[in-house]
């Protein structure tokens, strides 16, 4: 009986399969669906995609996004995406986001490529295997710069009036972004925020602290919505608690892609003080003995 | 023909649809145990946790109790950022979720982003949270408070060195037996301290570096090394270094920096005060991208032998340069640097020669060469132009001093490093009395402390 219905089951796959087929043949001639680029993980408020021929739905958690498609958030609105890269977005409420490109190649010699333009508002990308493998594949227009990946986790906002400055910030968890317009361009390593003015007369530059709109998103109560009744017990026992608290003492972020602080300071070696110094201390007349003015190597 | 083939395709997709559905149905009964997850996350096993919890995201996201469990799995398992993000989905739905906030504040805090860490911890504490957690928020406040953090900030660091070596020619003395000497008529044979004389030698040295953060960007460092050079045979001229230096270092720019610095060094041989030097030194210097720097600097130094056999050729230096330092390639470690300089020495206690002008320059490249191996090159060619006829020789003296070395230094373990280095000197003179060549040979054990 068992078997009857696995059979049966077979044939109603293989007919699928083969009506699929057919399907597919048929859509050649048609105009190409624009690519998967990833599925919606996450949305709450007043979320859209609106596709390039000015459809607009609204998204829902498993919803797919495609390239050329739109995406826009209300007021106390997020949306989270998984791209077909396993990258992942954050749109902050309020904004609009464009995915120009994202096409990812598991297979093959080119990994793919991702544009996307952040319109309005705010944009946090974690990047995925476009962004490790290719980095310059991954880009993020913001206003009047492009905002390009060294590394993992950042947020970019796109800002209009009435801000004093309007224009693109750039804020870095990991990793390292740089920010660059026709004016002239800035690497920004973790927790350093970077500004590019709208009106794009100026080079970009750092900021001494990030805004405060930066931080707006999750600080108060944005959005309360009722089936929302789930609260944990805070962690008292904090299993990592000792473990961070220690580590922080710690300095600074992973830098060895950096130039060396200690590579040779341009110091006045001691040769040059000829037969008055000697920076090893030994030689009558005072000559240079030993590893004068050699680099340290540690 | 066509429609009836539509029907079928439309039947076996219903089919298919319901068979999907089913297995969708028995997946979701199937997905995580979230008792289970929180049970390994309280037995410390994060990976575990979300090795878990982690395939049923793209299902049970935003589902308020997934979400925070996959959170804390993230962050226990060394995921901080992933936990954050994991989090905002909480926080986005319930603001007053201070459980989440909790978390979030820890995890900024692991990522070392302690503006926003303070922020979540703020709106906990505005919940009146428990005594434990308060005490637990202060422990994580302590440490990124104003004093906190300039303790956090400030550095310590220090290295301890023994080395065994060779040297060709300890006293830096002419290979000549003899030197004509014009205005004697005859030739000088120097007496045995002033022959070339070669010897192995062992080498002691520490040092301890200092840096504390000022408010505005500014940095104040400070040092201190010694050294004791102990030779075999040739103890006249065992040695002795202190060298203390302080200075502050300004940050201009984001790239640009001015460092300001002062010292003091004192040179004993065979056991008796020999030169006193006090220094002073500015070089601002720009870094792009990380990858290149470029300096200007200027140094000034005030040199006074100490005995009076040799007290003229105390002098006081001023030198002005250019150099910098290009990151060739970042996984290798290949760093190349250079500097040319240009300065003028003038003479205190009417040397023979008189003042000096001299210009020079310094090259070097440095790469890891395997992992925990790394190795350098060293160049590097100084011309002295003395002012005045030497009474003695009849001439005025021109000395060109030529520097190359080629070191290794391997990492044993953490801070210790075995350190071996080849170097040469060889000084060109047309007074054969200034000529000498030198060559060295260390080995050495270093432990660093940073």
């Amino acid at each position: 009986m068992s078997g009857i219905r696995m059979a049966g089951i077979a044939s109603l796959l293989m007919a699928f399969a083969s009506c699929l087929q057919a399907q597919q043949l048929a859509l050649v001639t048609r105009a190409q669906t624009p690519a998967l680029a990833g599925h919606v993980l996450f949305a709450v408020g007043d979320v859209q995609g609106m596709t390039h021929d000015g459809l607009a739905r609204r998204l829902s958690q498993g919803d797919v996004v495609r390239e050329g498609e739109t995406l826009l958030t209300g007021p106390n609105s997020h949306l989270q995406l998984r791209m077909t890269d396993d990258a992942l977005l954050a749109l902050r409420p309020d904004s609009r986001v464009r995915l120009h490109t994202y096409r990812f190649v598991e297979r093959g010699g080119d990994i793919g490529r991702a544009s996307i333009e952040l319109l309005l508002g705010g944009l946090r990308s974690i990047t995925g295997a476009i962004g490790r493998v290719e980095k310059q594949n991954y880009v993020i227009y913001g206003g009047k710069v492009l905002v390009g990946v060294r590394g993992t986790d950042h947020e970019t906002f796109v800002v209009a009036a009435p801000l004093d400055h309007p224009g693109t910030y750039n804020r870095v968890t990991i990793g390292g972004t740089y920010l660059e317009s026709a004016r002239g361009r800035i690497d920004l390593d973790p927790l350093e925020t970077g500004f590019a003015a709208l009106t794009g007369d100026e080079a970009p530059r750092r900021l001494e602290r990030s805004p405060e709109f930066m931080h707006a998103a999750f600080q108060h109560a944005a959005f309360q919505q009722s089936a929302a009744n789930f609260s944990a017990e805070m962690r008292e026992d904090g299993l990592g608690d000792e473990r961070r608290l220690r580590r922080g003492l710690k300095l600074g972020h992973d830098r060895k892609a950096a130039l060396p602080e200690q590579a040779m300071r341009p110091a006045l070696p001691a040769q040059a003080l000829g037969e008055n110094f000697s920076q090893q201390g030994f030689g009558k007349g005072g000559r240079c003995g030993g590893p004068c003015g050699g680099p340290k190597t540690k | 023909m066509l429609s009836r083939s539509r029907a079928r395709c439309a039947l076996a997709a219903l089919v298919f649809a319901t068979l999907l559905a089913v297995a969708g149905g028995a997946h979701s009964q199937a997905g995580p145990d979230l008792g289970s997850a929180d049970a390994l996350i309280r037995a410390g096993k994060a990976e575990e946790a979300w090795q878990l919890l982690a395939p049923h995201e793209s299902q049970r996201a935003g589902d308020a109790e997934y979400d925070y469990l996959l959170a804390v799995a993230a962050l226990e398992s060394g995921r901080e950022n992933l936990a954050t993000f994991i989090l905002e989905r909480i926080i986005a739905v319930n603001a007053d979720h201070t459980a989440a906030r909790l978390e979030m504040g820890r995890a900024y805090f692991a990522l070392r982003d302690f503006e926003r860490a303070q922020r979540q911890f703020d709106a906990v504490l505005k919940t009146d949270p428990p005594d434990q957690i308060r005490s637990l928020i202060r422990s994580y406040q302590d440490r990124m408070g104003p004093a906190a953090t300039a303790r956090t900030l400030s550095r310590w660091g220090g290295h301890l060195e023994f080395t065994l070596g060779h040297d060709t020619n300890v006293n830096a003395a002419t290979s000549q037996g003899s030197v004509f000497v014009p205005v004697l008529g005859s030739d000088f044979v120097p007496g045995p301290l002033f022959v070339r004389r070669g010897d192995d030698f062992a080498l002691f040295g520490g040092g301890l570096e200092f840096a504390r953060p000022l408010a505005g960007g500014d940095e104040f460092f400070a040092g201190v090394d010694v050294k004791h050079r102990v030779h075999a045979e040739v103890h006249a001229f065992d040695s002795q270094v202190a060298d203390v230096h302080l200075g502050l270092q300004r940050r201009l720019t984001q790239g640009d920096k001015l460092r300001l610095a002062v010292g003091h060094n004192e040179f004993r041989l065979d056991e008796a005060g020999y030169r006193r030097m006090q220094y002073a030194a500015a070089e601002w210097n720009r870094v792009y991208q990380q990858r290149a720097r470029v300096a200007l600097f200027a140094q000034g130094n005030r040199i006074r032998y100490l005995q009076e056999a040799f007290a003229a050729s105390s002098s006081d230096l001023l030198a002005l340069g250019v150099g910098g330092a290009y990151l060739l390639h970042a996984a290798s470690r290949s760093i190349v640097s250079g500097r040319v300089y240009a300065g003028s020495d003038t003479a205190t206690r009417d040397r023979a020669d008189g003042d000096r002008r001299l210009w020079g320059l310094a090259m070097a490249l440095q790469r890891t060469l395997l992992v925990g191996l790394e190795g350098y090159v060293s160049f590097g060619v100084v011309t002295s132009e003395f002012r005045r006829q030497n009474p003695a020789f009849g001439v005025t003296r021109d000395d060109r001093q030529l520097d190359g070395g080629l070191g290794v230094s391997f990492k044993l373990a953490e801070g210790w490093f075995m350190n071996s280095q080849v170097s040469r000197t060889h000084v060109r003179s047309n007074i054969p009395l200034n000529e000498y060549h030198r060559t060295e040979v260390t080995l050495g054990l270093r432990r660093v402390w940073q």
